[in-house]
C-alpha cells in the first residue's frame, strides 16, 4: 500500500460492540519510521468498527502495530510506503517565523479566512452550494462549529441523541462525524483549512454541551482529536467567544487546551477565540501561553495588530465585523468598511477573516449556514490577497522592507503624502486603489519624497526596488 | 555467530556512509546510521530484544540476555529502566573541559549521583563510556545544529546510559525544535529520552520530559499536573560563593530545594560553584557540603516502593506516598513541633530524617487510626513512614 506524504492512512478492525465501546475499549496504534514512533488514538466508529487514522510526514517505509484492551484489536501489524505528495498537496499549515504561516512544503499560505459556523448542519443542497461558493471565493480557511446552538434542532449531533435533555454525552454519534469528516475532506480538496470550533457559549444549558464534567470534556476532545487530527487541513479553535461561557474558567480552558495538545500527535494549529459584543469588551485569552500557536482575535480595529504583535505569534483577527445588513452591529458593515479593516490589519503584519450576514436574501446569513455570497467584499479581498502574496518577503515571512514599502492610506483622502524613503537605488511606486481594484504605475522615488495623490479614500502606495 | 548482550553495544565496520536496517525475529525493526570514527566508518546498535537479529548489511547476530537494566524509559510522569525497575535520578551538573574529565571521573563514581549533565564536545564519548560501568546516566546537551546532532546520535545512541537534551535558544523557533527532536527520534534505535532545556513549550509529544529552570520548587507540582510528563528541574541554582545569585546559594538552600522538588515528584539537579575550582564548571570534586548530604536522599530514593506518587492529602507539606503503606513528607524551612497522619490500623516504622544534619531517628508505632509524630522543632526535617504489618 502507498500513502501520500501528509495524506491519510486509515486502519479498520472489528472489535467489541457491547457495553459502551467509546469508554470501555482502549485502542491505540504506534506508527514507526526508522526509529521514530508516533502513537495515535484509535476510535470506535459504530457497528463493531474500530478505526485509526494517521498522517505520515516522511517519505519511505512505515510500519505500525496496534495495542488495545480488547484482544481482537491488539497486536495487528502492517506496513505502508509513504510516497511524495501529489499535486496540490502542500502539507499542513505551520507557523513561519513569529507572525506568519506557510505550508509544510515551504509554499505560501495566504490565511484569508471566512466563517460558516454551522454549514455542515444544513441540507445537502445548501452544503453543496456552500462548497460551490467557496470554490469561487478567495478564502483558504473556514471557521466551523462541531456543536449545535441552543436554537438548532438537527437530526444528529456529535453525541448520541438529538433531543435536548435526552442526549448521552458519554457516547458519540459516528454518523454525525462521518458526515462532518467528509466535509472537512471536501474543504481539503478546495485547498481550504478547516478551523474547527470545539466549544461555544450558545448552548445555554439547552443541550448541556457547555457544562459537561471535566472528564466528559476530556473524553469528547480525545474522541474528536482521534477522528480528525490526521486530516492535514484541520486547525483547533477550542472555543468561540470563550469568555461568554460562564460555566468555564480560564483554568478550565488552560486544561482543555493542554489536553488537545497532549492528544494531538501532529500539533495542528491551536488557539481560542474571544467575544467582544462588538466595541464593548475585549478580554482575549493570554496568547503567550505555550500551548497557543497563534492569536485568534475578535476585535473591530485592524490598527491594534501592531500592539498584539508584541506577542511572538501570528495575529489572526478571525472576526472583525461582517459585511451585511443584520440588525446587530457585528453584522452590518459596508463592503468599503469591511475591506478597509482588512487592509489595515494586513498592512500591519496581521491576518483578517471575512464574514457576511445579509438577512433578506435567498439564503440565510453566510456566517451561520454558508450558502451563497452576496457582498462586494470577496472580490476586493481576492485583489488584496494577490497584492500581499506578491510582496517581497524575508525568510521569516515579514515583508522585506529593504526592497518594498507599503503604505495603506485608509479612509482618508490626502492630496499627497511625504515619505522619508531610504537612500540608494530608487523605489518604483504604484498606486493601488483597493476599492476599484486597480494598480497604476507612478514615478520612482528615493530619499525624502512627496508623492501626489488623487485625494480619494482607500488607496495604498507600494514601492519596490 | 556474533552475539551481543541485550542493551550492550554491537559495532560494525562499514565501507562508508550508510544506514543499516535491523530486523528481529518478531518483526520489530530498528535503523542505525554510520558515523566517522577514528578507525573509519562504523555502525553501532544496541539491541533491546533477545534472539535472532539480521541487518541489511548482511550481518546476523544473536542477542543474549542482558546483564544491565538497559536505557531509561518514561512511564507517565515517572521513569523506569528498560527492565522495568524504577529509576530515581539524582543529578549533578558538570560542564568542564575534556582535559578536566580524568580528574572529575572518580569523584562522580564515588558520589551519590546517578545522572550527570554534560556539555557536548568532540570527546563526549569518553565521558559517556566512563559512566556506563557505574550505571550513571549522561544527559548530553546538544547544540541546535543538525550535522552535530546527527553525528552525536549515530555515535552515542548505542550507549544505554545516554539521554538527549537540546540546548536552550534565545530565538524561539518552534519548527526547529520539532525538526531536531524528531531527527533524534528517527536516528536513535534505543529510543532514549529527549528534552529541550527551558523549552518555550515542553508540551508537544516529541519532547519526552521537561527540563526546566526553576527557583521556587513548589512550582513543580503544577508542571507535573499540566504536562503529565516527568519534570527535571535541571537548573535551580548552585551551592557556592560565586558572583551571581545563581552561583551563591547557601548549602541549606541548595539542599532544601532538591528535597522539596523531589518530594513533589520532580528530579532536581545539583550544582556547585565555589570560586577558583567550581565543580559544575569542571572541578575535580565537589568541595561543598550538599553533595555529601545527598547520600541520605540517595538511600531514601533507593528504597522507595514501586508506584510512589505525590498525594494531595496534606496540603501544607509535600508528600510522596503509596497510600496505606508508605509516606515521605518534607517540611522544608518550617519548624513544625509535630505532624499528624491518618493511617490504616497497623504497625509502622517511623523515621524522622534531619536532612541537614544527616541523622535518622527511628521508632516503631502501633497505629489505630492516626499517628502524631513528634519533631525536634528545627528546619529541614522529613518524615518517612513504612508499614511493617
Amino acid at each position: 500500500m502507498s500513502i501520500e506524504k501528509w495524506g491519510l492512512h486509515e486502519l479498520t478492525l472489528t472489535g467489541p460492540s457491547g457495553g459502551n465501546p467509546f469508554v470501555d475499549v482502549e485502542f491505540q496504534v504506534t506508527y514507526q519510521f526508522r526509529n521514530r514512533m508516533v502513537t495515535v488514538d484509535g476510535f470506535y466508529d459504530g457497528d463493531g468498527d474500530y478505526r485509526a487514522r494517521f498522517s505520515p510526514d516522511r517519505e519511505g517505509e512505515w510500519s505500525y502495530i496496534t495495542s488495545s484492551s480488547a484482544p481482537e484489536l491488539d497486536g495487528h501489524q502492517g506496513t505502508f510506503t509513504c510516497v511524495p505528495p501529489g499535486q496540490g498537496n502542500h502539507g499542513p499549515v505551520d507557523v513561519l517565523g513569529r507572525h506568519h504561516f506557510s505550508y509544510a512544503d515551504g509554499s505560501r499560505y495566504d490565511c484569508i479566512g471566512t466563517t460558516c459556523y454551522h454549514w455542515t448542519y444544513e441540507t445537502k443542497e445548501l452544503q453543496e452550494l456552500t462548497l460551490e461558493s467557496l470554490r469561487e471565493a478567495p478564502f483558504d480557511k473556514v471557521r466551523m462549529c462541531l456543536l449545535p446552538t441552543d436554537g438548532m434542532r438537527p437530526e444528529r449531533t456529535p453525541f448520541a441523541g438529538s433531543t435536548p435533555g435526552a442526549v448521552d454525552v458519554d457516547r458519540y454519534d459516528p454518523v454525525f462525524f462521518q458526515h462532518f469528516e467528509s466535509r472537512v475532506v471536501d474543504l481539503l480538496a478546495l485547498g481550504i483549512q478547516a478551523d474547527l470550533i470545539l466549544f461555544h457559549p450558545y448552548d445555554r444549558g439547552v443541550w448541556g454541551f457547555d457544562r459537561m464534567t471535566p472528564a466528559q470534556d476530556a473524553a469528547y476532545l480525545r474522541y474528536v482529536v482521534a477522528r480528525l487530527a490526521a486530516y492535514r487541513n484541520v486547525w483547533w479553535s477550542l472555543s468561540n467567544e470563550y469568555d461568554f461561557n460562564h460555566e468555564k474558567t480560564i483554568a478550565d480552558w488552560d486544561r482543555l487546551l493542554q489536553l488537545v495538545q497532549r492528544y494531538d500527535p501532529y500539533q495542528r494549529l491551536r488557539s481560542i477565540h474571544n467575544g467582544t459584543k462588538m466595541y464593548e469588551v475585549f478580554t482575549p485569552y493570554d496568547f503567550g501561553k505555550p500551548w497557543i500557536t497563534h492569536q485568534s482575535v475578535q476585535h473591530w480595529d485592524g490598527a491594534e495588530v501592531a500592539a498584539w504583535r508584541e506577542c511572538p505569534k501570528p495575529v489572526v483577527i478571525d472576526e472583525i465585523g461582517y459585511e451585511g445588513n443584520a440588525g446587530r452591529r457585528w453584522g452590518n458593515l459596508t463592503a468599503d468598511e469591511m475591506v478597509h479593516r482588512f487592509w489595515q490589519g494586513m498592512s500591519l503584519g496581521g491576518y483578517v477573516g471575512h464574514g457576511e450576514s445579509f438577512v433578506d436574501r435567498e439564503t440565510r446569513a453566510w456566517i451561520s449556514i454558508g450558502g451563497r455570497l452576496y457582498g462586494d467584499s470577496p472580490e476586493r479581498i481576492d485583489f488584496l490577497r494577490a497584492v500581499f502574496a506578491g510582496l517581497p518577503r524575508q525568510s521569516d515571512g515579514e515583508v522585506d522592507t529593504d526592497r518594498c514599502v507599503l503604505h495603506y492610506l485608509g479612509d482618508r483622502q490626502p492630496s499627497a503624502v511625504e515619505l522619508d524613503l531610504p537612500d540608494g537605488s530608487p523605489f518604483h511606486f504604484d498606486l493601488i486603489d483597493t476599492r476599484a481594484m486597480t494598480i497604476t504605475p507612478l514615478a520612482e522615488y528615493t530619499g525624502p519624497s512627496r508623492i501626489p495623490l488623487p485625494a480619494t479614500p482607500y488607496l495604498a502606495l507600494r514601492g519596490t526596488r | 555467530m556474533t552475539s551481543v548482550a541485550r542493551w550492550d553495544v554491537l559495532e560494525l565496520p562499514v565501507a562508508g556512509p550508510t544506514g543499516v536496517h535491523f530486523r528481529h525475529a518478531s518483526g520489530a525493526t530498528a535503523y542505525a546510521e554510520s558515523f566517522q570514527s577514528e578507525d573509519g566508518w562504523l555502525v553501532r546498535f544496541s539491541p533491546d530484544l533477545e534472539g535472532e537479529w539480521s541487518g541489511s548489511s548482511g550481518i546476523e547476530f544473536t542477542c543474549t540476555p542482558g546483564t544491565s537494566r538497559g536505557p531509561v524509559r518514561r512511564f507517565g510522569t515517572a521513569l523506569r529502566w528498560a527492565d522495568g525497575t524504577p529509576y530515581h535520578p539524582l543529578t549533578t551538573s558538570w560542564f568542564g573541559r575534556p582535559d578536566q574529565w580524568a580528574a572529575a571521573r572518580p569523584a562522580i563514581a564515588a558520589s551519590p549521583f546517578n545522572r550527570v549533565r554534560l556539555a557536548f564536545s568532540e570527546t563526549i564519548e569518553d565521558q559517556v563510556s566512563d559512566l556506563l560501568t557505574p550505571g550513571i546516566v549522561a544527559d548530553v546537551i546538544l547544540p541546535l545544529d543538525e550535522a552535530t546532532i546527527r553525528a552525536a546520535v549515530n555515535r552515542l545512541s548505542a550507549y544505554r546510559n545516554v539521554t538527549w537534551c537540546l540546548s536552550p535558544t534565545s530565538t524561539p523557533q518552534a519548527t526547529d525544535v520539532r525538526r531536531l527532536a524528531e531527527l533524534i527520534a528517527e536516528l536513535d534505535p534505543s529510543h532514549h529520552l529527549i528534552s529541550m532545556h527551558e523549552a518555550i513549550d515542553p508540551g508537544p509529544p516529541w519532547l519526552t520530559h521537561l527540563s526546566v529552570r526553576l527557583e521556587n520548587l513548589r512550582g513543580v507540582s503544577a508542571l507535573r499536573r499540566d504536562y503529565a510528563k516527568p519534570v527535571f528541574v535541571d537548573a535551580c541554582g548552585h551551592e557556592g560563593n560565586g558572583t551571581t545569585p545563581d552561583t551563591s546559594l547557601r548549602p541549606e538552600e541548595m539542599l532544601t530545594r532538591i528535597w522539596e522538588g523531589t518530594v513533589r515528584g520532580a528530579y532536581v539537579t545539583h550544582g556547585e560553584w565555589y570560586v577558583d575550582t567550581p565543580w559544575s564548571a569542571g572541578g575535580s570534586r565537589p568541595t561543598g557540603v550538599v553533595a555529601q548530604r545527598l547520600r541520605l536522599l540517595r538511600e531514601v530514593l533507593d528504597e522507595l516502593p514501586d508506584g510512589v506518587e505525590p498525594i494531595d492529602d496534606y496540603r501544607d507539606a509535600p508528600t510522596l506516598a503509596v497510600p496505606g503503606s508508605y509516606y515521605l513528607q518534607y517540611l522544608g524551612e518550617h519548624q513544625f513541633p509535630d505532624r499528624t497522619f491518618s493511617l490504616p490500623e497497623g504497625v509502622y516504622d517511623v523515621d524522622v530524617l534531619d536532612v541537614w544534619n544527616h541523622s535518622v531517628r527511628r521508632t516503631r508505632e502501633n497505629v489505630t487510626d492516626t499517628l502524631t509524630v513528634r519533631l525536634p522543632g528545627t528546619q529541614y526535617q522529613a518524615i518517612q513512614i513504612r508499614r511493617t504489618s
